[in-house]
């Protein structure tokens, strides 16, 4: 049931966003493994409309914030205002409280942001004025950056690029895809034609479902394997951390459900791989991050117990 | 069929790198060979082809050895050796298509890289291989991890390579020296000299065009005057005319020779395949498993396959004394022809009061008519000693030397020739001359009442500067060959002469400490740790510690790699998966080790639609045991059941 559901979300959503079958069966997959996704691509390739796209399907409230520099961390979680007429200070929530919110442009959010931003995604929580608010679930951020401009950035840490579940690139549509693009609706209105599928509801049921996949014995000493391959290795400049390793974890979960089972097989971890380690590892040379091409053919020398 | 994968590149390379060395003493066509298969590996890599299919790899494989088989002759011979494995270096890649093929043509270029040994042991080759070894690790690191780095794997490879330095030690050490030789058979062809057991007219004015090295000397005091570095080498007794033999075999030297002032000094010779050493006139012991017969000449027990260190002592004033009945036969002559030359040897006999006279009056013959020391003689006729004394009048040492020593017979003198080397290049940084192949000379010995045997050099009257500036001054330039005459003047030639010096010197050491590390010293090392290898005993403790060593390493590695494999091995499921792999690979069908259950039987039912159902089957029932919650026993008999009936012939 559950699988014809998933089909039927990828093929509604593959109709605003054309030809880019893989890229929204790893949101979905991220979302569902209750992570937050970063996605690293040029302007004008679809990323808000994806992010869009993806909370109407679901059923989800969304928000999006447009980073700057000038931009301070009460721009995003709120502010307490004083009312004349009851004579208190009442909070304003800020976009933070939604279900999906889309942060354009992260790096060029100051330090101080980001971090209040990423506070939020970690804790499911945030504090203003010494008082904490939960952020109600399901709760999912859409970051995107440039990786293509520099000048005026603040380039997320390292620390900080962990708490992403997944990274992606959309990159350019197939020239067909981009033809049927040109010739057919505006996508705005093609979003306006999309249904919800599910509700908030079903969206936390499928979450507790997801961390109920069986994964055996054998499934984590590969992924075991794999974590200490690149601790030893001599490529990589940090092999990856225990966090790391429960993102990958949960992200092959997630595949292996949204694929109609309720226990991974090797196939899935190797399917996601590149997406949730991708920018979590840096070659030891150079420091900069490896294509994925790369990761795989890394990945292919680590043999499956 | 697949097409090539692109990381057979760098196994080419380390095959060409390793084989690079081997090129001069190849057989032209095998270096087309290879440099024609490997350049259609690399086009055929860069454009995807599959490759040639299975009979054509045959008919080459077959064609490539019937070369090897008819063009060497023997199949036995080094040379050979060295060709099949470049045949085979050539056709390698062109099969390489599983991990397997990839691993066993790194392992021919490990291969090749020892057939370097054959050739030569010196320091630059030494160099060589310790950079291909390097490579060809590299490399098959690279075969292994194929995502990583040119620069991390030859660091890594830098790293193994320096972690085996203690084990090389240990082997230097430890594993036992054969004597004689341990590539003798590579060696038979390479090896030379210039000497054999005969010596016709010509055949040492042939040598000078040999610029290779004969031996070196190195002396622990002061060298040798040039007028005294006569090499001592073969005795010839037997003189057929223009021919002269070894003759008889002179029996053991009784009493030891024993005059002032003993050279003391280390020659180490370069193989040439024969019995006899190169000692300075006169050596006076016999190193190693020689013998020093009666005539002086030093022999060995074994053919010199092998570069070796013979430690000597030398006079070079000395009396041998009476002569002894069996050397009348240094008085023997055919029995015709010559006449001529007889009937002169005779006349000077009759005139003269004593032997030296005689001497005197040959060497003065030699002078006075115009004697042309050339290493272009002419052909001689049916008498040749006549038509070299009567009318060419034109020769090289073994000329003069054969003419003279015939005459001296004929005037009844007993006189024998001796061959071996002249001169030597002195080497200031290392205290030592090096002896050419172009060095090779012939002298006479002649038998005096008082004196015993006592060289005389015939050259020596015709071009004196042969024996006291060697051989650039005493021919004239345009017949020397190349490498013999200074064609280049100025600085260039000085800096050049600098630089050979000094690496020969380099290599004069490094040839004393490695190659001259011989049983014996082997014996004494090991006699410091109480390991006698005299005794029995002493050699089966050493041969003991050596299959402990062996026996320890297996040991420790077989723990770790079983430490590693233990998960895997111990669930029952997965052994079953292995045997269904193992099955599958032999049918053509093999996994790739990060192949998922899944992709393995899609790639299956892709390949072969007849076996899609029964693969299908068996790695569902392997998913539910080794991935799921649902495994029973059920599930684990249906599983091993149809994995032992599996068969994927059928």
């Amino acid at each position: 049931m559950m699988e014809q559901k998933y089909e039927d979300i990828v093929q509604q959503i593959g109709t605003v966003i054309l030809g880019k079958e893989k890229q929204i069966r790893l949101a979905l997959t991220c979302l569902f493994a209750q992570g937050h996704l970063l996605i690293e691509d040029m302007p004008g390739i679809g990323k808000t409309t994806l992010a869009k796209v993806l909370s109407v399907c679901l059923g989800l409230s969304f928000r999006r914030i447009q980073c700057t520099s000038d931009m301070l961390p009460g721009d995003i979680l709120g502010v307490s205002v004083f009312e004349q007429k009851s004579g208190s200070f009442i909070f304003h929530p800020g976009p933070i409280f939604t279900h999906v919110l889309l942060s354009d442009e992260i790096n060029r959010a100051t330090p101080k942001t980001q971090s209040a931003l990423l506070e939020a995604m970690e804790e499911q929580q945030v504090t203003v004025e010494g008082k904490t608010r939960r952020l109600e679930e399901p709760f999912f951020v859409i970051a995107t950056q440039n990786p293509f401009e520099y000048s005026g950035t603040f380039p997320l840490p390292e620390s900080q690029l962990d708490r992403f579940l997944m990274r992606i690139e959309i990159g350019y549509p197939g020239r067909q895809a981009e033809h049927q693009l040109l010739k057919g609706d505006e996508p705005k209105s093609l979003l306006a034609k999309i249904k919800p599928c599910l509700d908030k509801e079903e969206v936390l049921k499928i979450q507790r479902k997801i961390s109920g996949v069986h994964v055996s014995d054998a499934m984590l000493e590969y992924l075991q394997d794999i974590l200490d391959f690149t601790r030893r290795s001599p490529h990589f400049y940090m092999g990856l951390s225990p966090r790391a390793g429960m993102a990958l974890l949960q992200t092959a979960k997630s595949w292996s459900f949204l694929h109609g089972r309720d226990y991974a097989l090797p196939e899935d971890l190797q399917q996601i791989l590149p997406w949730v380690i991708g920018h979590r590892l840096r070659s030891k040379d150079d420091l900069q991050q490896f294509s994925n091409e790369k990761i795989n053919a890394f990945i292919m020398e680590v043999p499956i117990p | 069929m697949k097409p090539y994968d692109k990381n057979i590149i760098p196994i080419i390379c380390a095959l060409a790198i390793a084989l690079a060395p081997q090129i001069p003493h190849l057989k032209p066509w095998v270096v087309g060979w290879c440099i024609l298969l490997w350049s259609y590996m690399f086009l055929a890599v860069r454009y995807g082809w599959a490759g040639p299919g299975k009979v054509t790899r045959f008919l080459l494989t077959a064609g490539g050895f019937l070369g090897v088989a008819v063009s060497y002759g023997k199949i036995l011979g080094g040379g050979a050796f060295i060709g099949l494995l470049a045949i085979m270096a050539g056709l390698k890649p062109l099969e390489t298509k599983t991990h397997r093929d990839k691993m066993i043509a790194v392992f021919i270029a490990y291969f090749i890289v020892i057939t370097s040994l054959f050739e030569s042991e010196n320091l630059a080759i030494t160099i060589y291989m310790f950079l291909s070894v390097l490579i060809s690790t590299a490399v098959l690191i690279h075969v292994n991890h194929p995502s990583g780095k040119l620069k991390a794997n030859v660091k890594q490879s830098a790293k193994i390579m320096v972690q085996a330095i203690p084990l090389m030690i240990l082997l230097f050490f430890l594993f036992p020296r054969l004597q004689g030789s341990l590539w003798g058979l590579a060696r038979q062809k390479t090896a030379h000299t210039g000497f054999t057991e005969s010596l016709n007219m010509g055949d040492i004015s042939k040598l000078v065009h040999n610029d290779k090295a004969a031996f070196r000397a190195e002396f622990s005091g002061d060298l040798p005057e040039p007028a005294k570095r006569y090499w001592r080498g073969i005795v010839l007794w037997r003189c057929e005319g223009a021919r002269w033999h070894v003759g008889i075999r002179a029996p053991q030297l009784q009493h030891e020779t024993k005059a002032a002032e003993p050279y003391e000094y280390s020659v180490i010779i370069e193989p040439h395949n024969k019995r006899w050493l190169f000692a300075l006139d006169l050596p006076s012991n016999a190193p190693g498993r020689s013998i020093l017969l009666d005539d002086y000449s030093l022999r060995l027990n074994y053919n010199l396959r092998h570069k070796q260190r013979f430690n000597l002592r030398s006079y070079t004033s000395y009396n041998t004394g009476p002569l002894k009945p069996w050397e009348r036969t240094a008085l023997k002559l055919p029995a015709r022809g010559n006449e001529n030359a007889r009937e002169l040897a005779l006349l000077w006999a009759l005139e003269a009061e004593t032997d030296e006279q005689i001497i005197e009056s040959a060497l003065n013959y030699f002078k006075e008519n115009n004697f042309l020391y050339t290493l272009n003689p002419p052909l001689l006729g049916s008498n040749p000693i006549d038509d070299f004394l009567f009318n060419k009048k034109q020769g090289y040492c073994e000329h003069f030397a054969s003419a003279f020593a015939f005459l001296m017979r004929a005037a009844g003198i007993p006189a024998r020739l001796v061959g071996g080397y002249l001169g030597g290049k002195p080497n200031l940084y290392g205290n030592f001359i090096s002896v050419r192949q172009s060095d090779a000379h012939v002298w006479v010995e002649v038998w005096l009442q008082g004196k015993g045997w006592t060289r005389v050099d015939p050259t020596y009257a015709v071009a004196p500067s042969r024996i006291d500036q060697g051989m650039e001054t005493a021919v004239s330039a345009d017949e020397l060959p190349g490498f013999l005459s200074s064609g280049q003047q100025g600085v260039f030639s000085g800096i050049q002469e600098v630089i050979r010096n000094r690496w020969e010197a380099i290599n004069a050491k490094w040839d004393s400490f490695f190659i001259g590390y011989s049983y014996d010293d082997q014996k004494s090392f090991l006699l410091r740790f109480g390991i006698n290898l005299e005794t029995l005993k002493g050699k089966l403790k050493s041969l003991l510690a050596i299959v402990a060593l062996i026996i320890l390493s297996g040991i420790i590695l077989s723990l770790r790699l079983f430490r590693k494999h233990h998960v895997g091995r111990r669930d029952p499921v997965q052994r079953f998966y292995i045997r269904f792999c193992s099955k599958l690979e032999k049918a053509g069908f093999p996994r790739r080790s990060d192949q998922g259950p899944r992709d393995y039987a899609k790639e299956i039912g892709q390949k072969k639609r007849s076996l899609k159902e029964r693969v299908d089957e068996i790695i569902d029932l392997y998913i539910i045991l080794r991935y799921t919650r649902r495994g029973n026993a059920n599930y684990m008999k249906k599983y091993v059941f149809l994995v032992n009936q599996f068969n994927p012939r059928h």
